[in-house]
């Protein structure tokens, strides 16, 4: 008989958000991709593994606590340079990266000066990455039926086949 | 004359496979910014959805607190995994604007 959904309560819900547009968001985005990675990497393992947001919760308030210093950093100590960058991204139409070089490579050696970030190179932040936690692997997320047995090893001699392969004409 | 037309074409299809090649470069650099931002992006999304199931839960139990054999917050699948809820689901109770918005504000595609 089908059950109530648990819906976690606001309270555990409230979580302290970041407050800021898209294009600030994509003008950091590779220098929050290499400084927040583990953070980042462990949420979407458990929501991967887990198939479910109700058992990311703690990982996903790890992420927005990383987020939100990585931005207190920022404005610390490179406020101006990346200023210019995101009102450069915001101006240009779509927000595409190449129009902004010369206020991208400002940022980059202020960051790179003060704080010792580098930019990742390209293809750095889609490469496949090992994730250790300290979460268990859950069995059955999908909370499936039992499985029927597999078949049963064959215990007799085999042979090849008679007359050459079946499959001669079809074997594409 | 024609193999100066024939190296002209040459030459304009080697500069077009050079260009097509940096924009695949750029164009990955901004996949990779969306990769990166995925983790906020989806987190926040978690929470929302969840706030929302939330709201609608207490609703529920005030509206229906009058009628009889009515488990509030019941599940309608005979499941027990996280089902993904739908947005007329968790828009139900909101003006149909904004489920409007949610559903068609942003498309992937471009043909009506």
């Amino acid at each position: 008989m089908p059950d109530v959904v648990e819906v976690p309560t606001l309270q555990e819900l409230t979580v302290e958000e970041v407050n800021v547009s898209s294009a600030v968001l994509k003008a950091a985005a590779h220098h929050y991709g290499s400084q927040c990675d583990k953070a980042n990497k462990e949420f979407m393992l458990c929501r991967w593994e887990e198939k479910d947001p109700r058992k990311c919760l703690k990982e996903g308030r790890k992420v927005n606590e990383c987020a939100l210093n990585f931005f207190r950093q920022i404005k610390g100590n490179c406020a101006e340079s990346f200023t210019e960058y995101w009102t450069c991204l915001d101006y240009s139409n779509l927000a595409e990266l190449r129009h902004c070089r010369k206020q991208q490579k400002a940022f980059d050696n202020c960051v790179l000066e003060k704080l010792s970030w580098e930019r990742p190179e390209l293809g750095d932040l889609s490469k496949v990455t090992k994730v250790a936690t300290s979460r268990p692997l859950p069995e059955n997320p999908y909370l499936s039926r039992q499985r029927p047995e597999p078949n049963p090893p064959i215990e007799a001699e085999l042979q090849p086949s008679k007359h050459g392969s079946r499959m001669f004409f079809w074997n594409w | 004359m024609f193999g100066v037309g024939v190296g002209l074409l040459v030459f304009g299809y080697w500069r077009l496979f050079r260009w097509n090649r940096e924009r695949r470069r750029l164009h990955i650099e901004e996949l990779e910014a969306r990769v990166a931002l995925l983790p906020l992006l989806q987190a926040e999304h978690d929470r929302r959805t969840l706030r929302m199931l939330r709201e609608n839960l207490e609703e529920e139990a005030v509206i229906m607190r009058d009628v009889p054999d009515w488990k509030v917050g019941e599940s309608v699948f005979h499941t027990d995994r996280w089902v993904s809820p739908l947005t007329e689901e968790l828009f139900n109770l909101r003006p149909r604007e904004e489920m409007l918005r949610k559903k068609f504000g942003f498309l992937w595609y471009v043909w009506s």
